[in-house]
């Protein structure tokens, strides 16, 4: 599916952030990791140029939201102001500069894929400054998308179970579904980096700012 | 003062940003539906908004409040509980004084500078992560409402004002996460997405007319309503007890603009 295509993948959240290399990877994609900080827009803006020279091209940008250091669950009116920084402001700021270093690296347009918790569609308490983050990130995928188009460049989320961060909220905390996963199977992996892939590639040629959920039919957003 | 049917008799509600436009059309109107209201602002224009409710025959206490300084959010909070006892409702509204207009690199994503999202970030987000720790013990003891001000821009973003589209959005993420953690203490959380004629938007239509045309073609009903007549009735409801089975929902009190779900 992406035999030609040059993929530099923004691993915040490194297991993640692998697992999507390597699926891209599968799929024929030559794949760079980003090496250095994306914690600013000028480090950001460095790290996928070099990616790109890298690779000597480049054709997509994934980033995986995530929070420094990991998830914890928590109240809000527990969470401390550097916490609320690092799990509600900061993964926006970062995604910000991420696709800032994508748009300067593109060349006649690309794609850019985000990767956020599906909380971000259902909230979830326990997680609201990271919630929070992911549907501002979402919007700001939207913005970009809309400004962009015209240059070539697409911008869309894929939206995960937030267990696939690593995490696993107490079950005072998981969003209730009535129905959950609409079929069996593990979730990530091949399913994962098909729709990234997908993403990535000109199969989804006019897709952008939408939000894709690979979390196997559970929460079915409008 | 309980002309509109006295929703809100008894009622104690903190408005942020409630100096002018959208804020001050939703004090005016939970006044009329017998609240006390605490108009917090950053400039003096809150003080008026306390004459003007208290000229009706209102009750309303003006409290300054730079929401981007925790100690102050804390400090109108206490002054609210303090002059009636109680807190029952808090409207995060406050927004960052546009500067995109004025920044050569503009509101656009790719060019986007880290102090035009602190400028928006510190208002909106830090803002209302501010006023939901400080309101929670009050507004759980009321089984009381919070309201975050979020925008169209929240729901399809805006390719010029990204930083702006995203906090509106995240204020979003933050409202069904919040109904989620605060729906055993009884606390409603939602979100308000209006469109509305304020002094910002009117300065702006007045030397771009045709973009108040192009706006007014963005909805059903054909007008951009005005903050307390077409507004502000959503917030009342959201505040009153018919409301007590509404959380984690954004209202999209927009003439019809926004209809995507």
């Amino acid at each position: 599916m992406l035999d030609g295509s040059a993929v530099a993948v923004s691993a915040a959240a490194p297991g993640l952030g692998t697992k999507v290399a390597d699926g891209l990877a599968a799929l024929g994609a030559a794949v760079n990791i980003l090496d250095g900080s994306t914690a600013s827009r000028e480090e950001a803006i460095a790290a996928v140029a070099a990616a790109k020279e890298d690779l000597g091209a480049l054709s997509a940008v994934v980033h995986v939201a995530a929070v420094e250091d990991g998830l914890a669950d928590r109240p809000l009116v527990e969470t401390g102001e550097d916490a609320w920084d690092r799990e509600a402001e900061a993964p926006i700021r970062r995604a910000l500069y991420v696709m800032q270093g994508a748009h300067a690296a593109f060349d006649g347009g690309g794609s850019i894929v985000v990767v956020i918790p599906t909380l971000a569609l259902t909230g979830g308490a326990g997680l609201v400054p990271f919630a929070t983050a992911a549907e501002g990130i979402r919007q700001l995928v939207k913005s970009a998308a809309r400004d962009w188009g015209r240059e070539g460049v697409r911008v869309n989320c894929v939206a995960l179970p937030i267990e696939e961060w690593g995490f696993a909220p107490p079950a005072e905390h998981r969003v209730p579904n009535r129905y959950g996963p609409s079929f069996d199977g593990a979730n990530g992996g091949g399913d994962l980096a098909g729709a990234v892939g997908m993403l990535v590639s000109d199969l989804s040629v006019g897709l952008t700012g939408g939000t894709l959920g690979v979390d196997r039919g559970t929460v079915m957003a409008p | 003062m309980s002309a509109d049917g006295g929703q809100l008799d008894g009622r104690t509600v903190l408005i942020t940003g409630a100096g002018a436009g959208l804020g001050r059309g939703v004090a005016l109107a939970a006044a009329k539906a017998g609240a006390h209201v605490v108009v917090t602002s950053l400039s003096e224009n809150g003080r008026k908004v306390e004459a003007e409710i208290r000229a009706a025959g209102g009750a309303a206490t003006w409290v300054a409040c730079d929401v981007t300084d925790r100690a102050a959010v804390e400090a109108a909070v206490a002054a609210a509980v303090r002059v009636s006892g109680r807190l029952d409702g808090l409207v995060h509204n406050a927004l960052a004084r546009p500067k995109w207009e004025e920044d050569p690199r503009g509101g656009k994503v790719a060019e986007l500078p880290l102090e035009l999202w602190d400028h928006e970030a510190r208002v909106a987000l830090r803002g209302a992560y501010y006023c939901a720790v400080a309101a929670h013990p009050h507004l759980k003891e009321a089984k009381g409402r919070l309201i975050l001000v979020s925008s169209a821009s929240g729901l399809e973003g805006t390719p010029t004002q990204a930083a702006y589209a995203a906090c509106k959005g995240a204020l979003r993420g933050m409202t069904k996460s919040l109904a989620r953690e605060w729906g055993p203490d009884a606390i409603t959380v939602n979100s308000v997405s209006p469109y509305v004629t304020t002094p910002s938007f009117s300065a702006w239509w007045d030397k771009n007319p045709e973009l108040k045309a192009e706006g007014e073609g963005l909805t059903a009903l054909g007008y951009i309503g005005d903050p307390e007549e077409d507004v502000a009735p959503a917030f009342t409801f959201i505040l009153s007890d018919a409301a007590h089975y509404i959380t984690g929902q954004t209202f999209a009190v927009d003439s019809g603009r926004y209809m995507s779900l």
